[in-house]
């Protein structure tokens, strides 16, 4: 889809964007090599990082059957998503068992926070307009980034595409409705304008409705013969709304950057838990939200061995959740939170030599949170943020480490403040290619991080507890990669294996006081993980005209709570982490049509800490298929797709009493003009 | 084995809450666990006494479908056991010899929404049950249906019935914002409507009555600035007054006019104080002379004919046991791995 004639300057852009699409094993850090950029695939870089990295292109995305960025997150190895089901419903992400705190989600370079509960619902992203997601475990090997890219355990990068135009135009963009079961309604646009040679603009909308009043079936007892009902599921219904306005700038050859600004708003029923003879009208709750951002970017070439680069956002997010049905005095529930986060960044880039280079980079950023209840603690934390960091090159090598310090300030209006924190938090890795000839790598990371407790673990009324540690992490990883071609019919594959043993120090959860009705939030974990996680993947020319793309991801992952070793869930595997899990994905790119099956399966998990038989809910297996075809007219490229989903139509449960939907279908119709 | 059958039928008393009618030899328990919330995990389990055979799901194995979402009290009334749902909203009628469902009682209001039920009393051919949409409902324990309604304070929570007087525990709960309830309503059994309310303090939780018609009541503070305290209502002044020695109180059970406190301070292992109604003395404020220590009770049920205590211990995550005391304090036997945070045991 990139033109040939506009390869240099989309080169520059692609090298100075905020998400790194620099060749690692290769010098490539300086202006001088932009076409192994362009041709690099992402597969290649999967197979030289340092740690663990998997890549979902444009293309992959689309055989995924994916809507939300959690669904495609799910064919990430190593990756458990919490989903509460429907398309509303919360999905959050934990890689390798860490938990979702430790789980940063970037948007184009710079984190998305939420400084109230740490955690981001991964549901509300759109694939709409997404260029390729990345996971990240441990850490990327581009180290010239942000400080606060250094901090997270593990780190979803969601890249936007950057405009690109064909000769002498100036304008291009997408137009896609989708619209499937339970009312889904979802049309989007993109818009793309060549304003002038050195400044781009693209703009997107898009709106998403669904009523989600799936059927289910609900079950009284988990033994042969006990009772079941058809249900459905009732205040599931969600709407919302995502516009987003970008610039792209290259006022010289050495500086480029962009500016961003992001609106979104969702409105959304929250239907609980399937209560027994309850279902009906037992969550009225609604939740409403908006999130409004602006983050710009920038990267000068100061001279061929210096890169400066800064970054700057602005956040601001609003939550209403209301119970209707509360049964306390005034009859309802309310609550309304507001957060603002101010944001910079500058890094520096030096290539000291032509195999080493050092990068430093520090942020400040400023968070407050608000809410409505009376005599709220109101928090103000300043954080600080600084980054060491270097890289090692060699057509065998590739070493980076960096050095971290983080200090925050955190004030209070009411009450008492946390206490400021000052760590050092380090990582080293490293990869090996032991044959000249044979793309095998070995590799290996080791890191240090941790994740302070959110404003809710604070200061939320009479849980929130301000004597809170930060939650520590350890990761430690040893790998192999393989990439290969065998003959003209393989042109491509890759295999990957991962073994990891994690550590989790002073775990933050709540745990109950002596007082039934007061539970507080302590620093009572320990958790130790061991895990394995292997990937395939391939292409296939099974003809001249027919191509076949798979891919394929295994995770094993031991899981056990060691906080108390007089404690009945001692040694017992974390709850609705399952041992196993996997996925599959298998695309058939014909002249006709192109056909795609996925699955998305798990086995066994406990939905409580404390493993027995009552707790343990069976496995599932999830599969879907499509049907897609494309053809070019007059007004653009034209693609129409079906999708039909769950086809074994159970109601499984990744949560448990939130059933997922069963036999669903979607259909696409979109045209690129 | 005659004297044995007099004391059995003097004992008759459905006035008195806590008193359990049982055959001399007791045959079987029933134990309802509250489950978590959210999990649809409550369950009623059964110990057969005589074989030693414990089936911890019970109500499930019988009628093929769970009891539901948080059972949170139970109460046995002639050949019937009444059990309180409180998440699933429900009242199950069950058969006390089989186990098996008479009747589901949905406890909703008028469009639908969950009226959440919480105890239950007995007295004369009714059951009151107390919700949290700050109302007593009446149930007919014949036709087994609710046939009245009252009003009283703030989320009710303990409920007790004495000469023809029921006494609601106004806890406020759902109000901790703004400072709970901090009455106990007197509701007239006969023209079932609420005569009066007594201050008694922030935030009152169980109720229960003496043979002498002395109301206590154990008020639970606001788990900061306000404490908790141990409370008598005269019967004839209807006067409120603190018992010295019992400064935390969580819930309580009046059997042979003997209070079975639990009371728990922050930090240590729950005790259970005994208090002597009519002497109005504390009896001992470690109950249990020979037995494990308890980190957390749940609940106690007291077997009314012999003095046994039913202590249910729970630590929210694993299973929870039921420790059974002689009246004397000493441990009988454990019930391991009964259900999620057991609760009412009633003897059969």
């Amino acid at each position: 889809m990139k033109s040939i004639t506009n390869k240099l300057f989309l080169s520059l852009f692609l090298l100075c964007s905020s998400v790194a699409v620099l060749d690692a094993q290769t010098v490539a850090d300086t202006l001088l090599l932009p076409e192994l950029v362009i041709t690099e695939r992402y597969s290649d870089r999967e197979i030289r990082s340092t740690a663990p990295m998997q890549i979902l292109s444009r293309k992959t995305i689309s055989g995924l059957h994916a809507m939300q960025l959690s669904d495609a997150v799910k064919h990430f190895s190593g990756v458990t998503v919490k989903d509460y089901g429907g398309i509303g419903g919360l999905k959050t992400v934990s890689v390798r068992s860490l938990g979702a705190h430790h789980t940063a989600v970037n948007y184009n370079g710079v984190a998305i926070t939420d400084v109230q509960s740490g955690q981001i619902d991964i549901g509300r992203f759109s694939l709409d307009q997404v260029e390729h997601i990345t996971l990240h475990i441990g850490q990327h090997d581009q180290i010239f980034q942000p400080a606060r890219a250094f901090s997270s355990a593990s780190a979803i990068n969601i890249t936007s595409p950057t405009p690109s135009f064909e000769e002498g135009r100036k304008l291009n963009g997408k137009a896609t409705i989708k619209a499937g079961s339970f009312g889904l309604f979802n049309p989007s646009l993109q818009q793309n304008l060549k304003l002038s040679d050195k400044l781009l603009a693209a703009f997107s909308g898009e709106f998403m409705s669904a009523n989600g009043a799936y059927p289910y079936l609900l079950k009284y007892g988990s033994a042969e013969g006990d009772s079941t009902s058809r249900e459905k599921r009732e205040n599931s219904d969600v709407k919302n709304m995502r516009l987003e306005t970008a610039f792209f700038f290259q006022p010289s050859r050495e500086t480029t950057g962009n500016l961003r600004f992001y609106y979104f708003q969702s409105e959304r029923g929250l239907p609980g838990a399937t209560i027994f003879y309850n279902t009906k009208n037992y969550s009225k709750q609604r939740l409403w939200d908006h999130t409004f951002f602006v983050q710009g970017h920038m990267d000068h070439h100061i001279s061929p061995k210096w890169v400066l680069q800064a970054n700057a956002k602005y956040n601001h997010g609003y939550l209403r959740y209301l119970d209707p049905a509360y049964l306390g005095e005034g009859g309802k529930m309310e609550d309304i939170f507001t957060q603002h986060e101010s944001y910079g960044s500058v890094s520096a880039l030096f290539k000291a030599f032509e195999r080493l280079s050092f990068a430093a980079s520090t942020d400040l950023s400023l968070a407050t949170m608000h809410a409505n209840r009376t005599a709220f603690a109101t928090p103000v934390r300043l954080t600080f943020q600084s980054a060491l960091a270097a890289k090692w090159i060699s057509n065998r090598w590739l070493a980076t480490a960096s050095l971290l310090y983080t200090q925050t300030d955190e004030r209070v209006k009411n009450g008492d403040a946390a206490a400021d924190r000052k760590k050092f938090t380090p990582y080293f890795s490293t990869s090996f290619k032991p044959f000249d000839e044979i793309d095998l790598r070995w590799r290996a990371f080791y890191k240090h991080n941790f994740r302070l407790p959110t404003f809710n673990d604070l200061y939320y009324p009479v849980v929130g507890t301000r004597l809170l540690l930060p939650e520590e992490a350890q990761q430690f990883n040893t790998g192999i990669t393989y990439g290969t071609s065998i003959g003209q019919a393989m042109p491509l594959l890759t295999l990957t294996a991962d073994f990891y043993h994690n550590r989790v120090k002073d775990k933050i959860i709540a745990y109950p006081t002596s007082n039934l009705h007061q539970w507080a939030m302590m620093n009572v974990g320990l958790v130790e993980i061991n895990g394995l996680d292997l990937s395939i993947e391939g292409l296939v020319h099974l003809s001249d005209r027919i191509q076949w793309l798979f891919g394929a991801t295994h995770g094993y992952q031991r899981a056990v709570d060691k906080s108390n070793s007089s404690s009945s869930s001692y040694n017992h595997q974390l709850p609705y982490t399952p041992r196993h899990s996997g996925s599959v994905r298998s695309t058939l790119e014909m002249p006709w049509f192109r056909a795609a099956y996925t699955l998305i399966w798990s086995g066994e998990r406990y939905a409580n800490g404390y493993n027995s038989e009552v707790s343990r809910m069976p496995g599932y297996a999830d599969h879907a298929v499509s049907l897609a075809k494309e053809w070019q007219t007059s007004m653009g490229r034209l693609m129409l797709a079906v999708e039909l989903l769950n086809l074994c139509g159970k109601n499984y449960e990744i949560v448990r009493n939130y059933p997922m939907p069963g036999r669903s279908f979607r259909t696409t119709i979109s045209i690129n003009f | 084995m005659v004297l044995a059958t007099l004391f059995l039928v003097a004992c008759s008393d459905s006035d008195k809450p806590g008193e359990i009618e049982t055959p001399i030899e007791a045959k079987e328990l029933l134990i309802l666990s509250e489950g978590a919330m959210g999990s649809n995990n409550s369950t009623l389990a059964r110990l057969d006494l005589l074989s030693g055979v414990l089936n911890p799901d019970y109500f499930r194995t019988v009628n093929k479908r769970g009891l539901g979402d948080v059972g949170n009290d139970m109460i046995q009334y002639g050949a019937k056991i009444f059990i309180v749902v409180n998440k699933s909203s429900t009242i199950e009628v069950v058969e006390a010899s089989s186990g098996k469902s008479l009747k589901q009682i949905p406890m909703k209001s008028d469009n639908g929404q969950a009226r959440e039920p919480r105890r239950l009393a007995a007295g004369n051919g009714k059951i009151y049950v107390t919700s949290f949409d700050d109302t007593v409902t009446r149930i007919d324990t014949a036709s087994l249906q609710p046939d009245g309604k009252v009003t009283v304070g703030m989320d009710p929570e303990g409920i007790a019935f004495k000469n023809n007087k029921i006494y609601v525990a106004n806890s406020g709960g759902l109000n901790w914002a703004n400072g709970y309830d901090h009455t106990v309503s007197v509701i007239n059994a006969v023209t079932f409507t609420e005569d009066y309310k007594v201050e008694v303090g922030t935030n009152p939780g169980t109720v229960q009555a003496d043979s002498e018609g002395d109301v206590y009541v154990s008020v639970t503070g606001n788990y900061n600035d306000i404490p908790a305290a141990f409370k008598k209502i005269d019967a004839a002044t209807g006067e409120v007054t603190p018992i010295d020695g019992i400064m935390s109180p969580i819930k309580f059970i009046i059997s042979n006019n003997k209070a079975y406190i639990i009371n728990g301070t922050y930090g240590e292992p729950n005790r259970i104080i005994v208090f002597d109604c009519l002497t109005e003395k504390i009896l001992t404020d470690n109950f249990i002379t020979d037995g494990p220590t308890i980190e957390t009770i749940n609940n106690i049920s007291v077997d009314g004919l012999t003095g046994d205590l039913f202590v249910a211990e729970t630590d929210y995550i694993t299973p929870g046991n039921i420790h059974c005391f002689d009246k004397n304090g000493k441990l009988k036997y454990t019930l391991t791995a009964v259900g999620m945070n057991p609760s009412v045991v009633v003897v059969m």
